[in-house]
């Protein structure tokens, strides 16, 4: 496992991350209960869910890059806002 | 009889009595609980029947038919979620100021005439405009009502559509910053605490996104914590000789920095300020309504407002105008909003797991959003009558002194003294509540009234300055993403003329595209708190107009929507509320322009100064000022109502061309994909 966390590659870090384990899950260390809750809780406000679009990349698309949480979370509220009115009055 | 008619049966008999009990008690007090039957009651009644018919029988919703959160899921906006989560994700969405605001001025008509609108247009008007944009956008793969408008209608339609959006969100923003303004007015602690809400929010931002990314729900406990710190200390600044003035500002001071702010705001990064003062307010409005209902339901308080009053006949302190059109425009949201449309054909669209999952989030969410709308009409109602129209009538009508405004209350037949008003003003934690316009202090008092009776007595100005940082932080949020929007719009549009202005990214653009919207709602907001009679007057029948105008469009997108696809005959359950709100949008526009009445016409108002100007009782330069104003309302009102004819007739000849069948109904919807998901 030590090898696999290896950041430094010469050929970039892109590379680097596709070979990385899976992304913790978020709700692991919880109750799988309370993990659900607040998956829930999150979709309700509108935040964006990683675990979820990490999921998603690497069932559907194993090919791409998957982004850091911080990156993710940049284009998502980037977007959000960008489309036109979120909320009501 | 089929078993499962009885409890609906049944329910729908407890309505039907409620609105009984109502009709027959007149002249004397009733309980709240009354209210909230007959509206739940009707609301069951609507879902279980209307809706179901709407759903099975007008757009045939189809399970066997994939979503576009199915045939498009990327993780990320494209997401297949679980019905109950969409419908909070959703009237989180949909829920905000204007519910809560507009029954509150209604209410000086009398509790009746407010919720009677409430509940059946929601029923008929208000759920199905948000049920059928959802399902249009829902089989356009989530299309914005704009592009909708655009392709089953026309390229000019879906531009006037765009330019009409963004006038509402000018006239929308400059009213509900006139509300914060005149309820934070000369009060530190309000002013002190919402203050707070922007470095909590920016603590909060770099939370989610530098120290520990993506903890959105952690950081919005820590944020939610901070606030209630933020709301307590408030008292302590406004009793601090030396901190107390610092935070007292004027009404004029205040739009100065709530146009500063919104500027600010809109220009920085969303990540900053925007996202975590959202989710703020998100989790903010969820508890508070929860709040609210539970409250209203274990006090189940007497309405002491009576059913109707006497300002029925237009000559009312709140605004001007007759019960028809105006208590329909007053109440927008609530009843019918069109910028639900814009919601409904937003983010939700994209998010539904089934097509039949549409009828519980497009039709049962805004029946939820009416029930918040009976619960601020009850909240006005637990007031004193005296009390309510001391707290809503502007400082012109009511005079300088609580003495002044006790003789003119008086003078309107509801009883209240000087002594009152300044225990009241004591009790919440203000040095006056006299002439606090704009709906939100009123709702604040009647929360206030109903927590501290719920949870205990002693905390009525903390449950006061809790209901306005509530209302005050949700309508900044709105400010800045509002103005973010209208940024992006104006940068499209003006990208028509020259291309690099579309670019969102070029900080010239941005600049002035963000000046340039800040100082459009500005300037309308600047009228208002100058505006001897309190603006609300002027600009919330605007805002009305303007609200169930964008609701017209809508419906006339979804009439479209229906011929398309062969629905003729079901036509009505769009055009029936469309005919409704055209009357009322141009009776109201019309009379908002050419009454004679000053208080109630603009071009009238203008004689009128004009008249003092000429007179010499009015400083010519403030005159020249007001008439401007007057003139300029007036230009507003009528290109709304312009705009509206010309889309109506746009969208009538499309529909005439296709029933004469001199055009095939092609309706632009994504083609069938069947579902992967098991049943």
């Amino acid at each position: 496992m030590p090898g696999k966390r290896e950041q430094t590659g010469a050929d970039g870090s892109r590379r680097e991350r596709e070979t990385l384990p899976p992304a913790p899950d978020r709700s692991r260390p919880l109750p799988p209960r309370i993990g659900a809750l607040l998956t829930h809780l999150k979709r309700v406000c509108g935040m964006p869910d990683y675990a979820a679009y990490v999921a998603h990349l690497r069932a559907h698309h194993p090919d791409r890059a998957i982004p850091t949480e911080r990156e993710f979370y940049d284009e998502y509220v980037r977007t959000r806002y960008a489309d036109g009115p979120t909320r009501c009055c | 009889m089929h078993p499962k008619t009885l409890p609906w049966l049944i329910l729908g008999l407890a309505g039907a009595f409620a609105w009984g009990v109502i009709a027959l008690h007149r002249g004397e007090t009733i309980s709240a609980a009354w209210l909230i039957l007959a509206a739940v009651g009707t609301y069951l009644i609507g879902y279980r029947f209307y809706s179901r018919f709407l759903a099975t029988r007008v757009f045939e919703l189809n399970d066997r038919r994939a979503t576009p959160a199915e045939r498009l899921e990327n993780g990320r906006d494209f997401v297949p979620t679980t019905r109950w989560v969409l419908f909070g994700h959703h009237f989180a969405a949909i829920a905000g100021a204007g519910p809560l605001v507009g029954p509150v001025l209604a209410a000086q008509f009398g509790y009746l005439p407010g919720t009677i609108w409430i509940v059946f247009g929601v029923v008929l008007a208000g759920a199905v405009q948000d049920f059928i944009i959802l399902f249009g956008s829902m089989r356009r793969d989530g299309k914005s009502l704009g592009q909708m408008a655009r392709d089953e209608i026309g390229p000019f339609t879906g531009l006037v559509a765009m330019i009409a959006i963004l006038a509402i969100m000018i006239i929308l923003l400059a009213v509900l910053a006139l509300v914060v303004v005149n309820a934070l007015r000369d009060s530190p602690w309000g002013v002190f605490t919402i203050a707070c809400t922007i470095p909590i929010a920016m603590l909060m931002g770099f939370w989610m996104r530098v120290i520990r990314p993506g903890r959105t729900i952690e950081a919005s406990i820590v944020g939610v914590a901070l606030l209630l710190v933020a709301l307590v200390a408030g008292r302590w600044v406004a009793t601090s000789p030396t901190l107390a003035p610092i935070f007292t500002l004027s009404g004029p001071a205040l739009a100065g920095w709530l146009m500063g702010y919104a500027f600010v705001a809109s220009v920085l990064p969303v990540w900053m300020l925007l996202a975590p003062r959202d989710y703020l307010s998100t989790f903010m409005k969820i508890g508070t309504i929860f709040l609210l209902a539970i409250g209203i339901l274990v006090v189940l308080p007497p309405l002491k407002l009576p059913a109707l009053t006497r300002f029925v006949d237009g000559t009312g302190p709140v605004f001007a105008g007759k019960l028809f059109p105006f208590c329909f425009i007053t109440i927008a949201c609530g009843a019918v909003s069109g910028f639900h449309a814009l919601v409904s054909s937003g983010t939700t669209p994209k998010m539904l797991r089934r097509e039949s999952d549409a009828r519980l989030i497009g039709y049962g969410a805004m029946l939820m959003e009416s029930f918040v709308a009976v619960m601020a009409m009850c909240a006005a109602a637990v007031l004193d009558p005296g009390i309510y129209f001391a707290v809503n009538s502007p400082l012109a009508t009511l005079g300088g002194s609580v003495e002044s405004a006790a003789v003119v209350i008086r003078g309107w037949g509801f009883a209240v003294t000087p002594a009152q008003m300044q225990a009241l003003a004591h009790s919440v934690g203000e040095t006056t509540v006299l002439a606090r316009t704009g709906g939100a202090p009123s709702l604040a008092i009647g929360m206030a009234h109903i927590f501290s009776q719920a949870f205990g007595e002693s905390l009525t100005a903390l449950w006061y300055h809790f209901a306005i940082l509530f209302e005050a932080l949700f309508i900044l949020t709105t400010l800045d993403a509002g103005t973010r929007v209208g940024r992006f719009m104006l940068q499209d549009l003006a990208g028509h003329a020259w291309a690099p202005l579309r670019r969102t990214s070029w900080y010239p653009s941005v600049l002035a595209s963000s000046a340039a919207v800040v100082a459009a709602w500005g300037y309308f907001l600047i009228q208002g708190v100058l505006d001897p009679l309190g603006g609300i007057n002027s600009l919330w029948p605007l805002f009305g107009i303007s609200n169930q105008l964008l609701a017209a469009v809508a419906l006339c997108v979804g009439t479209t929507i229906l011929i398309k696809a062969g629905k003729a005959r079901y036509a009505w359950v769009t055009l029936g509320p469309l005919v409704w709100l055209l009357a009322v949008t141009l009776t109201a526009g019309w009379q908002k322009i050419f009454a004679a009445d000053p208080r109630l016409g603009f071009l009238s108002h203008a004689r009128t100064t004009l008249g003092q100007v000429a007179a010499g009782s009015l400083d010519p330069a403030k005159g020249a000022r007001l008439v401007l104003n007057d003139r300029l309302d007036a230009v507003v009102a009528a290109a709304f109502m312009g705009v509206t004819v010309v889309l109506v007739a746009a969208c009538a000849r499309e529909w005439a061309m296709i029933l004469a069948r001199r055009k095939a109904p092609v309706a632009r919807e994504s083609p069938f994909v069947e579902t992967a998901y098991a049943g």
